[in-house]
């Protein structure tokens, strides 16, 4: 167990460390490095492999109302664009593990989900509400901070994310 | 007297309850609109205990009954919006307490003749729209009719987060207007064909986060209550004139509340403390106390056990005795037990099972009044203080 | 009397205002719990406002969040 929260210890790359509590639209958001929630896999996800694709860093939990909502439908959008450079990064920030394992099992979902067992990277991203996501283009900037999640949220976003993926390629 | 004169009584004047707005933000975390619609049904049957024969001049002892069905729906609609419909549909049926009389023993409560069955029916629509995520403003408008009372309400409020949300300023009006018409009014000469009142309410609160586990809300309300305040279906007695006079009651009252609730989580239990207090303050020189604790246990398996306690007490309002020697000077008089010096205790037990969509519960309550449980030392008991028993099963599916 | 617990009821906001510490939005994994609402059983606590309503002498509350009814 003690393992485990160490390996999910926010191996942080500070991109802008004085920023510290809000990402603006534009900016570079901060890389990271995190275990998954499901840990069979020990290797920790490094969100610069996923460099150059249009990433979407979802800060969710189980207990948070409106993820009920978000996730079944961010698996949608995943499945729709993941093959044309579009990818989600799920971070949950669950105190228990084990509720956030149990709430998957009910809403599996196809993209990588992270567990930030420290809480770290919500005050690095400046999260103001359950659940809060960044949408960043392929060079890593913020286009997009979506607080909370409502029904027609999904075709907003599927709008936004056609268009980014529209945009040229990484440096 | 007739039969009519018992109907409606137990639960003639709540419909200015209705005054509060049942607001749909349900969690503390955040002003978060609902994410899916759900469905509650509760069926309650509330049971007035006898009352003690050497209490009562002869006639029944029984008292009220009350089978009440409610409805209630939640859903979204649209980004912004959400929508809360409340139904409830009740019968009611018994006797209730007329007034009292001087007896060898203390005094002695005359009971309304034989009852017949009335139907109460509300309706309530509540719609929140969400500003942003850190203000969301409720209208509420309903509706309730009796065969001798109906009450229409509108009320307004709004939550407000305070940037950094760690505090929410809530406030919010409300206004009902009620007709009464006595269903004999016509046919007794001392009792009233109809009547009016209106009811205004002003509130306001402020939640804070205090830590992880703990939430605190402070809140002031005041409300003015104007028109006829009395009830018709009851009388006092006046010594000197061997007579019962019809219950008068100032036309006019303010009152004033303060209010302090705790939440705290117990991780080491997985449980919630719930901490109530309220005090309630009026120009009738009436004040209470009323004190809610409530212990919700998480058990496994989707179970959850609730032991609560309520403990109430009141001081009596100016024109209150159980029987006057003679008549008030200013002409009021009551001997209605509501208005009397008591406490009541109230336990409740709850349980309640949940599935993925569905849950079930069980609630049962235990009130019991005296005027032993009276903050203060009280002379003399009303006779007619009531003990009840309630049981509600209920069940809520939550689409998903 | 009222001047009692006005003290009261202040003393308790303060010494509670007095430990606060910011609870982050990230943070709220038990303040979000639905049996930590102000009425977590909004149907149960209107219907147990309007008998003790019917009752009792006292009404009223001031609760707008929390699903309240406040009239318990």
């Amino acid at each position: 167990m003690l393992r485990r929260i160490t390996a999910g210890f926010v191996v942080v790359v500070l991109m802008a460390s004085s920023r510290g509590f809000s990402l603006e639209l534009g900016q570079l958001a901060p890389s990271f490095s995190l275990a998954p929630l499901q840990a069979e896999s020990p290797a920790q996800l490094d969100s610069r492999a996923y460099r150059g694709q249009v990433i979407y860093v979802d800060f969710w939990a189980s207990w948070c109302g409106p993820c009920r909502l978000s996730l079944p439908q961010l698996n949608t959008l995943y499945r729709d664009f993941s093959e044309k450079g579009f990818a989600v990064i799920a971070v949950n920030v669950d105190a228990h593990r084990s509720e956030a394992l149990k709430f998957l099992q009910r809403r599996p979902v196809d993209y990588p989900v992270v567990y930030d067992a420290k809480r770290e990277l919500p005050a690095l991203f400046g999260v103001k509400g359950m659940p809060t996501a960044f949408l960043l283009d392929r060079q890593g900037r913020v286009q997009h901070i979506h607080e909370g999640f409502r029904p027609g949220d999904a075709e907003q976003l599927r709008a936004m994310i056609t268009q980014l993926l529209a945009q040229e390629g990484a440096i | 007297m007739s039969d009519d004169a018992n109907t409606g009584k137990a639960l003639r004047r709540l419909t200015a309850a209705a005054l509060t707005i049942p607001g749909m933000i349900s969690e503390l975390a955040a002003l978060a609109p609902a994410s899916e619609a759900s469905l509650d049904y509760k069926f309650s049957a509330y049971r007035e205990a006898d009352m003690a024969a050497e209490d009562v001049a002869g006639g029944t002892t029984s008292r009220y009954d009350i089978d009440s069905h409610l409805l209630r729906y939640v859903a979204p609609l649209g980004e912004r919006v959400d929508l809360a419909v409340d139904l409830s549909y009740e019968t009611m049926s018994g006797a209730s307490p007329w007034f009292v009389m001087p007896g060898n023993n203390g005094p002695i409560q005359v009971m309304s003749g034989a009852s017949i069955r009335e139907q109460r029916k509300d309706v309530q629509v509540t719609v929140s729209r969400y500003f942003s995520s850190r203000t969301v403003a409720s209208v509420v408008g309903g509706y309730s009719d009796e065969n001798d009372y109906r009450a229409a309400n509108v009320g307004l409020s709004v939550d407000h987060d305070l940037p950094g949300q760690q505090t929410t300023l809530s406030g919010g009006i409300a206004y009902s207007d009620d007709a009464l018409s006595p269903t004999d009014g016509k046919s007794m000469a001392d009792r009233i064909d109809s009547a009016d009142k209106t009811s205004a309410n002003v509130f306001g609160s402020v939640t804070q986060l205090v830590n992880e586990h703990t939430a605190l809300q402070l809140g002031l309300s005041y409300a003015l209550h104007d028109g006829y305040l009395s009830d018709p279906y009851k009388k006092y007695w006046v010594v000197d004139q061997s007579n019962a006079l019809p219950d008068a009651r100032p036309d006019r009252r303010e009152a004033f509340t303060a209010e302090a609730k705790l939440r705290y989580f117990a991780v080491p239990a997985n449980a919630a403390l719930h901490l109530d207090y309220r005090y309630f303050d009026d120009d009738w020189q009436l004040a209470s106390h009323t004190i809610d604790v409530a212990w919700y246990q998480n058990l496994p398996g989707g179970w959850q056990l609730v032991p609560s306690l309520r403990y109430y007490s009141q001081s009596q309002a100016f024109f209150y005795a159980p029987y006057f020697f003679t008549g008030r000077d200013d002409g009021y008089g009551s001997s209605d037990y509501r208005l009397s010096p008591y406490g009541a205790v109230s336990y409740r037990l709850a349980l309640s099972k949940s599935w993925h969509e569905l849950t079930l519960n069980l609630d049962w309550e235990s009130y019991r009044a005296s005027a032993q449980y009276a903050l203060e030392d009280v002379q003399v008991e009303n006779p007619a203080l009531v003990d009840f028993d309630m049981l509600t099963l209920g069940m809520r599916w939550r689409w998903q | 009397m009222m001047r009692v617990c006005g003290v009261l009821v202040l003393s308790v906001a303060l010494c509670a205002c007095s430990a606060v510490s910011p609870v982050q939005p990230w943070q709220r994994d038990y303040l979000a719990r639905p049996e930590m609402a102000w009425q977590p059983d909004v149907q149960l606590a209107n219907q147990r406002g309007h008998v003790y309503f019917s009752k009792e002498a006292s009404s009223g509350g001031a609760s707008a969040s929390g699903g309240g009814c406040g009239c318990n």
